[in-house]
C-alpha cells in the first residue's frame, strides 16, 4: 500500500488503517441499522392494516377522525412559536448588551444567568404550578409560553453573548460616531449579521417546546388545549386506538422535527455543541 | 418587537445635555430614536419629584444634583450602561420570576409537609423519605444508578464511533446523517415507539421490571447517541490529521492512537457529552418514562425525576416532590460545576 499523498484526505487515512477497517465499517453500518430500525418499523407499521396483513392508508386517514391530532398540533405550534419568538426577542438584545453595553453589575447578572443553566425545570415544577394556579393561570397559553422561555433563556443569553462578543467593537463605535442610535445599530447592523444565530436559537427553542410533555401535561390540562405530545402520550395505545393509528399520529407530530432536520441540521449541531470550550 | 426595549429610555434625554457633551454624536445615541423627545424633563419620575419644588420657585435639589453628577460622568460609557440595563431587564425579570423564585420556593417547601394548600414544617424528613424510606425508594435509586452507569459506557462507544467516522470510511456523510435521525424524536414519541415494539415482539418484557428497565435505557441511548457522535466528530474535525500519521510512524497501533494520543485532546468534548447525557438522564426524560410505561411495572422504570411527578401530582405530597427536586438540582449542579466553572471563567476573562 502506497502512502497517501494528502493527509487532509480522510479516505487516504482510512486506506492506511486497513487491518481493522472491515470490522470498523461493519460496526458503523450495524449502528446505522440500529438507528434506522425503529424508525422504519414505525413507518411500515403505520401503513399496515389493523386487522391482518396487507397495506393501507386508513391509519393515516383515520387518525384525523379518531384523535384531535390537528388541534393538538395547533396547540403545540402556538406554544412553540410563541416561546421561540419571545426567547429570541428577549435574549438576543440581552446578549448584545452583555457583550457590548456593559453596565454596573452586568457580570454578576450574567454569572447568575449562567448558573441558572444548571437548574432543571423538574426541580421548580411544583412551585411553578402553584404560582400559576394561585392566579388562575393554569390552562392558559401565555404563562405556559413564559415558563418555557424562562427555562430556555439562560442558554440563549449565553449563546448570544458569545456571538456578539465575536463582533468587533469597532463596528459599533464607528456606527455611533456616524450618528446612529443603538436601536438603529441593533436593527440595521447587528441583527442582520446575527440572522444565523437568531434562527438557531429560534429553531432550538421551537423544538424543545414542541417536544415537551411535562409542562404541557400539567399546565394545559383541558382537552381543547392539549398538545400533540400530550394527546399521543395519554391515549392508552391499543385500547382506544389501534397501535398502527397511534404510530401514524406520532409520525405526523414529528413533521416539524423532520423539516428542521432536513433544513438545518447544522443549526442543531451548532446549538448542541456550543457549550464545548474550544 | 425588539425595538420596544429601546422605547422607554428614548424620550428621556435632554437636548441640552447632549450639547454639553464633548463628543456630541457619541453622547446619547438614543436621541436618534425620537428626535422630538428632546423636551426638557419629559421623564415622568423626575416631573413628579420636581414639580412641588418647582412651583415654589426653588432650584430642584434632587434633580439638580443628579443632573450635575450625570453631566460629569456622562458620555459613551454611561449611555451604554443605561442602554445595557434597559435591554437586559426583560430577561432578568423572566429568569428571576419564573426560574429563581420557584427554585427558592421549592427549597422552602422541601422542608414542609405541603398538600398544595397548607404547609407545615417537617425538617429534613422529606429528604430522608426521598432517598431512604419512601415507597420503592431502593428500586428508584437503583434505576437512577443504572442510568448513571450506562452513560460512560455509551459515551465510550460513541467516541469510538466518532473516531471511526473521522478516520474515514466510505459513505461517512450518509452515516452521520443516519445517526442523527433518532435525535429528532421527542421523548414522548420514543416512549410510545419502544412500548409499541415491546408489545408486538416481546409483551412479557413490558411486564418484567428488569427487561423494561433495560429497554428504557436502550431507548434513552438510542435517542442521544447521534448528538454525542456528532459533537465528538466535530471535535475531531478540529484536530490535525498529521497527528495520527505521526503516531503510526512512531509505531502506535490504532487503538493506542485513539485512546492515548487523540483521546486526551478530545477530553473537553468527551466531558461535554458525558455531562449533558448524565444530566439529561437524571432530569429530563419524564416524557420517555411516562409514555413508555408510567414508570412501571411497579417502580420498575421509575427514576427520581418521574417519582417527583408521582409524589406531587398523583399523590398530592408536594413537599416530598419539592425535596426530590432539590436533591436532583444539587446533583445536577455538582455534575455541571465541572463545566460551568470554565464557562464563567471565560466570561470573567473576556
Amino acid at each position: 500500500m502506497t502512502a497517501p499523498t494528502s493527509t487532509a484526505d480522510g479516505m487516504a487515512i482510512g486506506r492506511r488503517l486497513r487491518p481493522g477497517r472491515k470490522l470498523t465499517v461493519g460496526a458503523l453500518v450495524l449502528v446505522a441499522l440500529l438507528a434506522l430500525g425503529p424508525v422504519s418499523y414505525m413507518i411500515i407499521e403505520s401503513l399496515r392494516s389493523q386487522t391482518g396483513s396487507g397495506w393501507t392508508l386508513s391509519n393515516w386517514t383515520g387518525i384525523f377522525q379518531n384523535l384531535p391530532i390537528l388541534s393538538g398540533m395547533e396547540n403545540s405550534a402556538i406554544l412553540a412559536v410563541g416561546s421561540s419568538v419571545l426567547t429570541v426577542a428577549v435574549t438576543s438584545i440581552a446578549g448584545f448588551a452583555f457583550a457590548k453595553l456593559p453596565f454596573r453589575g452586568a457580570r454578576i447578572v450574567l454569572t447568575v444567568i449562567i448558573s441558572t443553566l444548571t437548574l432543571p425545570l423538574i426541580s421548580a415544577i411544583v412551585p411553578e404550578y402553584f404560582d400559576l394556579a394561585r392566579f388562575g393561570l393554569i390552562g392558559t397559553y401565555l404563562p405556559t409560553i413564559l415558563v418555557y422561555s424562562a427555562f430556555n433563556a439562560a442558554f440563549a443569553v449565553i449563546f448570544f453573548t458569545n456571538y456578539f462578543l465575536s463582533v468587533p467593537d469597532a463596528f459599533i463605535e464607528n456606527a455611533i460616531t456616524e450618528g446612529a442610535g443603538y436601536a438603529k445599530i441593533m436593527w440595521r447592523i447587528i441583527l442582520p449579521m446575527a440572522v444565523p444565530a437568531l434562527v438557531t436559537i429560534g429553531v432550538l427553542d421551537f423544538l424543545l417546546v414542541w417536544n415537551d410533555l411535562l409542562v404541557a401535561l400539567l399546565f394545559l390540562p383541558q382537552a381543547d388545549h392539549q398538545t400533540a405530545s400530550v394527546l399521543l402520550a395519554t391515549i392508552n395505545a391499543g385500547k382506544r386506538l389501534h397501535t398502527q393509528a397511534v404510530l401514524a399520529g406520532a409520525l405526523l407530530s414529528l413533521v416539524p422535527n423532520f423539516v428542521v432536520f432536513l433544513a438545518g441540521q447544522r443549526y442543531l449541531l451548532l446549538g448542541y455543541s456550543l457549550g464545548v470550550d474550544k | 418587537m425588539i425595538l420596544t426595549g429601546f422605547g422607554p429610555g428614548a424620550g428621556y434625554r435632554r437636548r441640552a445635555r447632549i450639547a454639553a457633551c464633548p463628543c456630541r454624536s457619541l453622547a446619547y445615541p438614543w436621541q436618534q430614536l425620537r428626535p422630538e423627545g428632546g423636551a426638557v424633563n419629559s421623564r415622568p419620575e423626575q416631573v413628579t419629584v420636581a414639580s412641588p419644588s418647582m412651583t415654589a420657585g426653588q432650584p430642584v435639589a434632587l434633580t439638580g444634583r443628579t443632573g450635575e453628577r450625570r453631566r460629569r460622568r456622562s458620555g459613551l460609557v454611561r449611555s451604554k450602561a443605561r442602554a445595557g440595563l434597559i435591554i437586559t431587564a426583560p430577561v432578568m425579570v423572566l429568569i428571576g420570576l419564573l426560574v429563581l423564585v420557584p427554585v427558592i420556593q421549592a427549597i422552602y417547601y422541601s422542608f414542609t409537609n405541603w398538600n398544595g394548600l397548607t404547609a407545615t414544617s417537617v425538617g429534613f424528613s422529606n429528604f430522608a423519605s426521598s432517598i431512604f424510606s419512601g415507597p420503592g425508594v431502593g428500586q428508584i435509586l437503583l434505576n437512577n444508578l443504572v442510568f448513571i452507569v450506562s452513560v460512560p459506557i455509551a459515551v465510550g462507544i460513541e467516541y469510538c464511533l466518532a473516531y471511526a467516522l473521522w478516520t474515514g470510511v466510505p459513505g461517512r456523510t450518509a452515516l452521520r446523517i443516519i445517526y442523527f435521525v433518532p435525535v429528532i424524536f421527542s421523548w414522548a414519541i420514543v416512549g410510545i415507539l419502544f412500548r409499541t415494539m415491546l408489545l408486538q415482539f416481546a409483551p412479557d418484557w413490558l411486564a418484567n421490571p428488569v427487561t423494561s428497565l433495560v429497554v428504557l435505557v436502550v431507548a434513552f441511548h438510542w435517542t442521544t447517541f447521534g448528538v454525542n457522535v456528532l459533537i465528538m466528530f466535530a471535535g475531531l474535525s478540529t484536530m490535525d490529521r498529521n497527528l495520527i500519521e505521526a503516531a503510526s510512524i512512531d509505531g502506535a497501533g490504532q487503538v493506542k492512537t485513539m485512546l492515548r494520543i487523540v483521546g486526551p485532546l478530545m477530553l473537553p468534548f468527551i466531558d461535554f457529552a458525558l455531562i449533558t447525557t448524565l444530566i439529561l438522564s437524571l432530569t429530563s426524560i419524564f416524557g420517555l418514562i411516562y409514555a413508555f410505561n408510567f414508570g412501571g411495572p411497579g417502580y420498575g422504570t421509575t427514576t427520581m425525576e418521574f417519582n417527583l411527578y408521582e409524589d406531587g401530582f398523583t399523590n398530592g405530597n408536594f413537599g416530598l416532590a419539592a425535596a426530590t427536586g432539590i436533591l436532583l438540582m444539587v446533583v445536577t449542579m455538582l455534575v455541571s460545576l465541572i463545566r460551568v466553572i470554565p464557562t464563567v471563567r471565560r466570561f470573567r476573562a473576556s
